[in-house]
């Protein structure tokens, strides 16, 4: 969740940056986790993308989720994908990495396998789509990382699921975890 | 399960267990009468005799108070039998006596012909391990006897040698000493369980003493590591890891502890088994775009590749004799096992009843198939022969339990249970379903046993 926590603070410097009109970087490199958020803007193409827009655009990619056992597309998967896909069209230098995950039922490992496939499916639709493969990476979690905890089997759909993690400048960057 | 005892005590037991335990049964009571009606082999057993059953059958075993002439204090004498009780506890074939019906005076020796039997027999001792440590400093002798209370008989003898900081071994090697002299087999109590535990920061591979105790860390990187396997010599770990950011596959030599990264293709390296030979490992790869079963060197250069249809193919193990490979499957849609020969060809499926069948384990004797599957919504531990006969259904909570892996001498499982809902917990219980016992304490969640090898070598199987 390290991740999460620079994204957060970065939107919110970006916002004070904004806001005070100072210059972003000056800001940024005062900050703990600026070595990371340094090496990202640095590893941008040409023109990188502000913080305020790359905040703005990681907040932008819908997770989507997959039926029990299954990595087949459902309709309202292939919308959010669309809208993803559209983000990655209209942004060629920006790179995501795909992460497919499943609930706890069944072993360990067959899940690891199970969000693999969620994930490579979700890689697939994007590249029908005229996404840049070389904009995509795909990893499995498998049941190591819910989104909500297996107290009750009947709550666990929301695992099922992949997520996008912003990289930059088509590379992969560190696990979000 | 059979267990010979060198004496017939339990004839009764024999008859009584002809009503199949309550929790071991369902899908195929019928093999179970048969078996237990079975008269004792008479060439196989000679003084032994041939039972069949869960904890009714329980031989009543007195354990009295260590005697102390040296070498170790009253406390440390209790923490020694009490790792002893425990062993013999855990093994199902005892009912371990209390104490408090114990009439013997103290003044009662160890050896034979220092004390009477008939103390024993009256409160209904059928065997009885009397115990004497002696020693100084570091070196601690324990004097064991073990003796047969109807016959009034000794049937072992034996001095172990040990260390007073370390009663736990000590303990272990008495142990087998009792298991050896009443059942006529080697002991399990010296033998190891790699597991992942997670003890809040992480989920890391663990080396524990066979009954889940005493944890010696062997990933430690602080990343996401999974699906523990022993190589078949007892030396070597192999382990996925996510310490790259990607589900590698990493061997860790437990004798240097080093840390080697044998297969990292893009993807998914996981769920490694070792080949009986230590040539090869079977796990899945996900670098051709759907998972697939392939066989590696210990180097991680490719043998073969082992399926070639599309689904998800995890979970390979080998038979013992090391000819037949055991795997899942939702090539028919669902997860099932199947089995194929060790170069992939000549497959066929195992499991045909129940919606999801993972976590295939082979009996040490290559007979069995412990598994997972699901049933009613939850998992449970079901047994087929390697035919596909012989479903049966081995435990049955409101909890999932998941990952079984069979002792050396093939008459344990361990597992993980949530059944007491403390998190995944490390339960043992006889092959046969009974004496089902949680082993963790619940300070942590643990997931993925595999029990190691026997550290005397493999046991033979005829």
């Amino acid at each position: 969740m390290i991740r999460f926590d620079v994204t957060s603070t970065l939107s919110l410097l970006a916002l004070i940056a904004l806001a005070s009109g100072c210059p972003q970087k000056q800001e940024v490199v005062a900050t703990s986790g600026s070595t990371e958020a340094s090496a990202e803007e640095s590893a941008v193409g040409e023109a990188p993308l502000t913080d305020a827009e790359m905040a703005t655009l990681k907040a932008n990619f819908l997770r989507v989720h997959f039926e029990y056992d299954r990595a087949v597309l459902t309709e309202d998967a292939r919308t959010a994908l669309r809208e993803n896909a559209e983000i990655l069209l209209a942004h060629s230098d920006v790179g995501v990495q795909i992460e497919g995950h499943a609930d706890h039922w069944g072993s360990d490992i067959y899940n690891l396998a199970l969000g693999e496939r969620r994930a490579t499916t979700v890689k697939n639709y994007l590249v029908d789509f005229g996404v840049l493969a070389k904009q995509l990476s795909v990893i499995s979690y498998g049941e190591e990382r819910p989104l909500v905890g297996d107290a009750d089997r009947l709550t666990e759909a929301p695992n099922r699921r992949a997520e996008f993690t912003v990289t930059t400048g088509n590379e992969k960057a560190a696990s979000s975890y | 399960m059979n267990r010979r005892f060198p004496f017939n005590w339990c004839v009764l037991a024999v008859a009584l267990l002809a009503i199949p335990a309550a929790h071991a049964q369902e899908e195929a009571p019928a093999a179970d009468d048969s078996e237990a009606s079975t008269p004792a082999d008479p060439e196989r057993t000679g003084s032994f005799i041939t039972i069949v059953g869960g904890s009714e059958a329980a031989m009543p075993l007195a354990l009295p108070d260590f005697k102390l002439d040296s070498g170790l204090d009253r406390p440390g004498a209790e923490t020694l039998r009490a790792v002893v009780v425990r062993d013999l506890t855990l093994s199902g074939y005892f009912q371990m006596m209390d104490r408090a019906a114990f009439i013997e005076p103290v003044t009662a020796g160890v050896a034979p012909g220092e004390f009477g039997f008939d103390e024993w027999r009256l409160p209904g001792a059928v065997a009885l391990v009397k115990v004497a440590i002696e020693g100084e400093g570091d070196a601690i002798t324990a004097r064991a006897h073990i003796y047969n209370v109807e016959a009034g008989q000794q049937l072992a003898a034996r001095n172990v040698a040990g260390i007073p900081t370390d009663l736990t071994t000590l303990g272990h090697t008495l142990a087998n000493l009792v298991i050896e002299a009443l059942t006529g087999t080697r002991g399990i109590f010296h033998t190891r369980v790699v597991a992942v535990a997670n003890y809040g920061r992480g989920k890391e591979v663990y080396v524990f003493d066979y009954d889940g105790q005493n944890p010696r860390p062997v990933s430690r990187n602080g990343s996401i590591n999974l699906s523990p396997a022993w190589s078949p010599d007892g030396t070597r770990v192999s382990y996925t890891s996510y310490r790259d950011n990607n589900p590698d596959l990493w061997i860790t030599d437990l004798r240097s502890n080093r840390h080697t990264k044998v297969s990292s293709f893009p993807g998914i390296n996981a769920g490694a088994e070792w080949s009986p030979d230590g040539a090869e490992l079977a796990l899945t790869l996900s670098k051709d775009g759907d998972s697939e079963i392939y066989a590696l060197q210990p180097d991680g250069s490719i043998i073969r590749r082992l399926t070639r249809q599309f689904g998800i193919d995890v979970s390979p193990t080998y038979s013992p004799d090391g000819s037949t490979i055991c795997f899942v499957s939702s090539r028919n849609g669902t997860p099932q096992l199947f089995l194929a020969d060790r170069d992939g060809e000549n497959v066929r499926r195992l499991t045909k009843r129940g919606g999801h069948n993972v976590a295939p384990a082979f009996s040490p004797d290559g007979r069995t198939i412990a598994f997972a599957g699901r049933d009613e919504g939850r998992f449970d531990i079901f047994v087929v022969d390697a035919d596909g006969g012989g479903l049966k259904r081995l435990t049955q909570t409101s909890y999932d339990d998941e990952d079984p892996t069979w002792s050396p001498d093939g008459n344990h499982i361990l597992f993980t249970s949530a059944r007491e809902g403390a998190g995944k917990q490390l339960y043992i219980m006889t092959a046969d379903g009974s004496n089902q016992t949680r082993l963790t304490d619940g300070k942590g969640s643990y997931s993925n046993p595999q029990w190691g090898p026997d550290p005397l070598g493999p046991r033979s199987f005829e």
